[in-house]
């Protein structure tokens, strides 16, 4: 017996030895294949990244990095149900993983199972991460909030955001895309927040300036949009689209009668230009629509805007509206509903009539 | 397979020579399972390393490994081994369990190192080759033959060197499976046939001690990462019953072909047994160039399958081209084993069926990795015909007992259609083209068993009361016709008396007497209805009858047993054609 127990113990040495000796030689080979598949993927040779990988995982089953490589190079190669089969197991395996509840949540969102991508995105944010945890769980709520937004789950969207900008560094790319999120998720004053907040911090960020100048548009700041505005085309000309924001911003402030520091005399004026402007894009939408506006019965809403404008009395005019602020709050109201019909008509108002119905409709969620 | 001419005759008084004076032979059988166990953990260890570094060394560390290695590999490592096999290790050849039962049944416990040496060269030189056969039956053996030696070093009796190659056989599975109730089930119900206390605590001792030391040097890691699973639907089970069918006819095609294919390369001249194992080689190679899956164990393109990375009709593919491989790998007689291929083979039927399930039903909402492991195990049950096994492989093997239904029912179905289409399992045909008369385990756990209630009669004469007068007592039984009256005391104690000895002392001008205190009465065993009829035989010993007894109430007569009874019972139960081989 005590040579059997000797033998043994003889035996387990030989074979330890035996068995690391064959452990390090399959690391290495592993290490060549997972090298070998990280190049082919990043020549975009997916096919080929997926068969070294797997020959990468054949030596090291256990290595995290190369189960979610591969399932990288099989997303990458549209092997969707492949990729979601093995995710599954690997998830069955570590139920808390933030990495593998992301991919998992990142499948789920792209074949639209709403729910299930929610309760993924959800585990990655509180799971398990073995570096940097805090930065991960950052970019995985921003991906989150992003979602949302796509989802059209505004409040959502929202309470994520609200609960990331609370907790984001300082850094103005992430302030800036956070607030850029905000803006989407139709909260602009938050939005607004987060926009000077990067600016605070970069001065010179001409995102966060073009998000500044948006967020104000949205709350109907024209003033302090047309600034952050001026900045960002002052900075990059080439920049279409603050250009034509900036522009409307322009013909807003210089159309609005209801802008302060006017006198009543140029508030009387801008609104008799307003109320004629209205009238010609009425008319030119009745054209386009081949109406008749001159008519004894309106039987068309276009027709019905028509004789509503031949009803007010006094007749319109700057004289009238100075003396008679009623009859500026009637015309207000025929001009919002002259821009919202013919928009619906005849395509959305561009240049001074997409002002007038800026400012209209702002006037008319005012009054409410 | 022939007898081993050297074998040494055990010595039927030999017990335990070298074993401590303090310790019995049961405690040092249980003492030696342990240590066999570790040996045969450390021995499959060194085996799965020469497989994976012989796969490396001959195929490259490719999962599809280049052409000119893939034909040359097998059919080169086949000429090898068939010098190997034919000079040195004859007994090496095919899969390993019918060798370790030759052990237990013919040879008394005996497997030539020789054997364990040569199993384990050429084994992991086939396997890692890319010949289509499994390390687990050549792992049974190896355990077996290491077991073997060391009970005839430490001089065992007869009887326990015969029950230590199982025990080995327990171990060396249960490490090449990293599977321990499977490996027992599986040497219970394939190798010893019958659950028997005395070596069931032996058999467990080993294979989980070895499974201890396999996992202490290669993880804990299962064979499979299975997918996870639940029935949404009752009405899914059908689609696991129609697995069942097609396993249970794939498993009937595997055993035609190894059954017929076998014999004819076997009867072919001596010197084609020097190429056939090459030539065997050559023709995987040839399928391995399309389809590298069918090379070796092939237990990564299974966890690829449980993964679905498989479209159904490649899985149908592999499936075909692994039983064509794996009957010419096997039939040409490389040693190798069958386990791993019959799960590649379920398994891919498996998938294969699940795909054309959910093609036909797209609302099936269980993942085709559940088809796989189901159908690992239908094949399991079809093929090797060893359906507790396969039913607790799977669930051993995924660790998720809520698939249990649908593998009951799938490997039910899948048994008994190869039962119904094959009368005679794969290792009995093998065993009896080796020239060996094993017995059928399949046989023997259907064997009707003989019980008292079959060959007892109703007594002619009621049972008298031991507290009860002589008389009295001749009185109630003077007119029976029994010539041997029972007698019970009050404890349930059953004695006899011949019906004259109780007419000479009934006198009623003797003192009187009660039936305890007659000096003639014997007492005597009795049996129940339900004992089998062997009790009974034993029993009876020079007795005319035996009272048979109620179970509730012990004090009650419900029969009476006869010798007579007896043989007449066993000669009608005997089957109609001779069974004596």
């Amino acid at each position: 017996m005590l040579f059997l127990g000797l033998l043994a113990v003889v035996f387990f040495a030989l074979t330890g030895v035996l068995v690391s000796a064959f452990h390090r030689h399959q690391d290495h080979e592993g290490r060549l294949w997972f090298a070998r598949g990280e190049s082919d993927l990043g020549a975009g040779q997916a096919q080929a990244a997926i068969d070294d990988f797997r020959n990468a995982l054949q030596f090291s089953r256990g290595d995290p990095r190369y189960h979610l490589r591969l399932i990288d190079a099989l997303l990458a190669a549209q092997r969707t149900e492949e990729a979601r089969a093995y995710l599954l197991t690997l998830w069955a395996q570590q139920p808390a993983s933030g990495i593998i509840n992301l991919q998992l949540a990142r499948l789920a969102a792209s074949s639209g199972n709403s729910s299930e991508a929610r309760r993924y995105f959800n585990n990655s944010i509180y799971g398990v991460w073995e570096d940097d945890p805090m930065a991960h769980r950052l970019a995985v709520r921003l991906e989150f909030a992003q979602f949302l937004v796509r989802e059209h789950d505004d409040a959502g969207a929202q309470a994520d955001l609200i609960t990331l900008a609370a907790n984001a560094p300082r850094d103005p790319a992430l302030l800036t895309q956070i607030g850029r999120l905000f803006l989407q998720a139709g909260n602009p004053n938050r939005a607004l927040e987060q926009f000077h907040g990067a600016l605070r911090l970069d001065p010179k960020a001409a995102s966060a300036e073009a998000g500044a100048g948006l967020a104000s548009f949205r709350l109907g700041d024209y003033r302090d949009a047309q600034r952050h505005l001026q900045r960002v085309v002052h900075e990059d000309p080439a920049d279409s689209a603050s250009a034509d924001l900036l522009q409307l911003c322009t013909a807003i402030l210089e159309a609005d009668p209801f802008a302060p520091n006017l006198n009543a005399r140029q508030r009387a004026d801008r609104c008799w230009q307003d109320y004629q402007r209205a009238g010609q894009r009425l008319r030119a939408c009745a054209q386009q629509a081949g109406e008749s506006l001159d008519v004894p019965q309106a039987k068309t809403e276009l027709q019905g805007l028509a004789a509503r404008a031949r009803l007010l009395r006094p007749r319109p005019s700057a004289a009238s509206f100075l003396r008679d602020p009623d009859l500026m709050q009637g015309a207000w109201e025929w001009l919002l509903d002259v821009e919202s019909t013919t928009a619906a008509r005849c395509g959305p108002p561009t240049g001074a009539d997409q002002a007038l119905w800026y400012i209209a409709r702002r006037r008319h969620e005012g009054s409410q | 397979m022939n007898g081993p001419a050297s074998a040494p005759a055990a010595n039927p008084q030999a017990t335990s020579g070298r074993r401590p004076l303090w310790m019995g032979e049961e405690q040092l059988f249980l003492l030696l399972a342990v240590i066999i166990g570790i040996f045969a953990g450390l021995a499959v260890v060194c085996f799965r390393i020469a497989i994976d570094w012989g796969r490396l060394w001959l195929l490259g560390s490719a999962l599809a490994p280049s052409p000119l290695r893939v034909l040359l590999a097998p059919s080169l490592a086949g000429l090898v081994i068939a010098v190997l096999v034919i000079h040195l290790f004859p007994r090496a050849r095919g899969s390993g369990v019918n060798q370790t039962k030759g052990a237990l049944y013919i040879f008394d416990g005996y497997v030539p190192f020789s054997t364990v040496i040569g199993k384990f060269i050429t084994a992991g030189l086939a396997i890692g080759s890319g010949q289509s056969l499994g390390p687990e039956d050549p792992a049974l053996q190896i355990g077996a033959g290491l077991a073997s030696l060391i009970g005839r070093r430490l001089r065992l009796s007869r009887e326990k060197l015969r029950l230590i190659a199982p025990v080995g056989a327990a171990a060396g599975l249960a490490a090449a499976f990293n599977a321990p109730i499977t490996a027992v089930l599986f040497v219970i119900e394939e190798v010893i046939g019958r659950w028997s206390a005395g070596i069931l605590g032996a058999v467990v001792l080993s294979a989980v001690s070895s499974v201890v030391v396999e996992r202490w040097f290669l993880g804990s890691e299962p064979l499979f990462r299975v997918p996870a699973y639940n029935l949404a639907s009752p009405a899914e089970l059908l689609a696991y019953a129609a697995l069942g069918v097609v396993g249970g006819i794939a498993g009937v095609v595997f055993q035609k072909l190894i059954g017929g294919i076998r014999p004819r390369l076997k009867a072919l001249p001596r010197w084609t047994q020097y190429l056939q194992p090459a030539l065997a080689g050559l023709i995987i190679g040839v399928i391995g160039l399309r389809l590298p899956q069918v090379m070796g164990a092939g237990y990564e393109y299974i966890d690829q399958a449980l993964h679905s990375q498989y479209t159904w009709q490649i899985l149908g593919l592999l499936a075909g081209a692994k039983i064509l491989s794996t009957t010419f790998s096997f039939s040409s007689g490389t040693p190798g084993g069958l386990f791993a291929p019959t799960l590649f083979i379920g398994a891919m039927i498996g998938g294969a069926v699940g795909g054309v399930e959910h093609l036909l039903l797209p609302h099936l909402g269980t993942s085709i990795g559940v088809y796989v492991l189901v159908g690992m195990g239908t094949l399991f049950a079809g093929f090797l015909r060893a359906p507790l096994t396969s039913v607790f492989m799977i669930l051993e093997v995924s660790g998720d007992y809520s698939i249990i239904l649908p593998v009951i029912i799938a490997n039910t179905l899948a048994y008994l259609i190869s039962r119904g289409f094959q009368r005679t399992p794969i290792f009995d045909v093998l065993s009896e083209q080796d020239g060996m008369h094993l017995p059928s385990m399949e046989e023997e756990r259907e064997a009707v068993i003989l019980r008292v209630e079959d060959a007892m009669r109703a007594s002619g004469a009621p049972a008298l009361r031991a507290e009860q007068a002589v008389v009295e007592a001749w009185s109630t039984v003077m007119d029976c016709q029994e010539a041997f009256l029972f007698v019970v005391d009050k404890s349930g104690r059953w004695s006899g008396l011949l019906k004259e000895s109780l007419k000479l002392v009934a006198n009623p001008d003797r003192p009187p007497l009660t039936l305890a205190e007659i000096p003639s009465l014997h007492p005597m065993p009795c049996v129940h209805p339900d004992h089998p009829l062997d009790i009974a035989l034993r029993q009876i010993d020079d007795y005319p009858c035996l009272p048979v007894v109620h179970r509730a109430n012990i004090r009650q007569l419900v029969g009476v047993i006869t010798l007579d009874g007896i043989v007449q019972t066993y000669r009608n139960s005997a089957p109609p054609e001779d069974m004596s081989e």
